[in-house]
């Protein structure tokens, strides 16, 4: 079976340096590194945001390098800190951004704030509407860079916690997420990424994954 | 004296509206307009001297003025030339489009009789624009101003959106330049010259004045920034201020205006519940 996401030789301005991956259907993928490393310039390949130098990304078998990220966001959604929600417009306003939504999809703890502009929503609240806009054309691959970093720790866990419920109720969805927490490394995920300099350094498959210590991921960050 | 107030302000309404569609809403100032403000009286008065009717003269004028707007969009392209240089680049051009199409720096309107109906044309726009604002477009359109790259992201064409902007925004400010052309009486080359100031300085003083997140508010305060920068003006020319000494007049008024009404107006929440 033929992977649902495969990079060939991804090279993009000496901050990714032949990187080559292949995603399945089903997959959570953790990605680690340091600062600098390239995680998030990776997605960013992917999502059209960077237009790489070399290399090729298909999906199902299908060349999206040359397409623009309008036409890559019929496979993939991205969900990034700095891209989350349109800040001057309500929650209202926002979902009717959307190709179609119904007020059912909305969180509950939304409904109240529905005309609100979304600068009013709190950290969690944000996150929860930019997860709902982020699925709702339905994607076949879920980009997520670093998008708990700004939430203070209960809200991240719910955050995750919806991440891993999509994640196991959706087994044709691939999810690519950065992080620089170790905790969430180990706790979510069925694969795990290093990535350094540009390149993939270690990839661990679940069995490999649910061995690792924190102590072995900090050894190798 | 208020009569020449209003019939001043909703002449130059058409621009502050176009206006506040790329500064507010596109979240772009467009220094291009001071140029496509002259197209527009340049194109109504050579269509009007060609042997065309006043109306369909207007609509040519407007037809200029959103073309030039789709010119400056296309210059900002996916922003490969920042907004503001690509303003002040597709204004450069604007000037030899203007002269080319005048053939000269002047042209009379006096032979002509016309008289635009503004006093019933400006609520016409303002009702208008609000419709378009409450619409899908218009919502397409905020988005785009607020964030361009997650429309991408979500599958817009969002350049098309800057595109529709300017071409609306600019037909606007090349109707406000007919507009002023028959009021005065001809077209001239340097007409425009220093207009984007006046129209930023309508909405700044405008917003300042109705701080609002509702869109008909905010077209409303930018009608009466309208009018209180003409009455400004029109106040100082009564009480005799000499000409050297009227911008420096009119600048110093706004600011005091714009010092008092700070921290005077918060948005609350309460307001959107």
């Amino acid at each position: 079976m033929s992977p649902l996401l495969n990079i060939h030789n991804l090279c993009y301005q000496k901050i990714i340096r032949n990187l080559s991956l292949k995603v399945s259907r089903g997959d959570f993928i953790i990605i680690l590194g340091h600062n600098g490393s390239g995680k998030s310039t990776f997605l960013n390949c992917l999502n059209g945001k960077n237009a790489i130098d070399e290399g090729s990304i298909c999906i199902d078998d299908v060349p999206i390098s040359t397409l623009s990220i309008e036409k890559r966001a019929l496979f993939l959604s991205t969900l990034s800190q700095e891209t989350q929600l349109f800040e001057s417009l309500t929650v209202q306003e926002n979902l009717a951004m959307l190709p179609s939504y119904e007020l059912k999809d909305l969180p509950p703890d939304l409904h109240k704030q529905f005309h609100l502009p979304t600068s009013y929503l709190s950290g969690g609240q944000r996150q929860s509407l930019a997860m709902t806009m982020a699925m709702a054309r339905n994607p076949q691959i879920l980009l997520l860079d670093e998008h708990t970093s700004a939430l203070d720790p209960k809200a991240a866990t719910t955050s995750m916690k919806k991440v891993d419920d999509l994640s196991k109720g959706n087994q044709d969805l691939a999810i690519l997420m950065t992080t620089h927490s170790l905790d969430i490394a180990l706790q979510y995920g069925n694969r795990l990424l290093m990535i350094q300099h540009g390149t993939i350094t270690h990839d661990f498959a679940a069995q490999e994954k649910a061995l690792l210590t924190k102590h072995d991921l900090y050894s190798i960050y | 004296m208020i009569y020449h107030i209003l019939e001043q302000s909703f002449t130059f309404l058409p621009f502050a509206l176009g206006l506040f569609i790329s500064y507010t809403i596109l979240n772009k100032a467009d220094l291009a307009v001071d140029g496509t403000f002259v197209l527009g009286g340049a194109v109504y008065a050579r269509s009007l001297h060609g042997g065309f009717t006043p109306l369909s003269a207007l609509l040519l004028a407007i037809i200029a003025g959103s073309i030039a707007g789709i010119g400056t969009s296309l210059l900002q392209y996916k922003e490969r030339i920042h907004h503001l240089i690509a303003g002040i680049l597709a204004l450069f051009m604007l000037q030899s489009a203007n002269l080319l199409i005048m053939g000269r720096p002047n042209i009379s309107l006096l032979s002509f009789n016309i008289s635009f109906p503004v006093f019933a044309l400006s609520p016409i726009l303002i009702f208008s624009l609000y419709t378009l604002m409450r619409s899908k477009l218009g919502l397409n359109l905020l988005a785009f101003g607020d964030n361009p790259m997650l429309m991408q992201l979500l599958g817009y064409k969002s350049e098309i959106y800057r595109m529709i902007g300017f071409a609306i925004s600019n037909g606007l400010v090349a109707l406000s330049g007919v507009l002023t052309a028959q009021h005065q009486g001809f077209t001239d080359i340097g007409m425009g010259l220093g207009m984007v100031l006046v129209g930023l300085g309508s909405i700044i003083i405008g917003s300042e004045i109705l701080k609002s997140s509702h869109m008909f508010t905010k077209i409303i305060s930018c009608t009466i920034g309208t009018i209180l920068y003409f009455s400004v003006v029109n106040t100082l020319v009564f009480l005799g201020i000499h000409p050297t000494f009227l911008k420096l007049g009119i600048g110093a008024i706004i600011a005091s205006l714009l010092f008092m009404n700070q921290g005077k107006k918060h948005v609350s929440v309460a307001q959107y519940s």
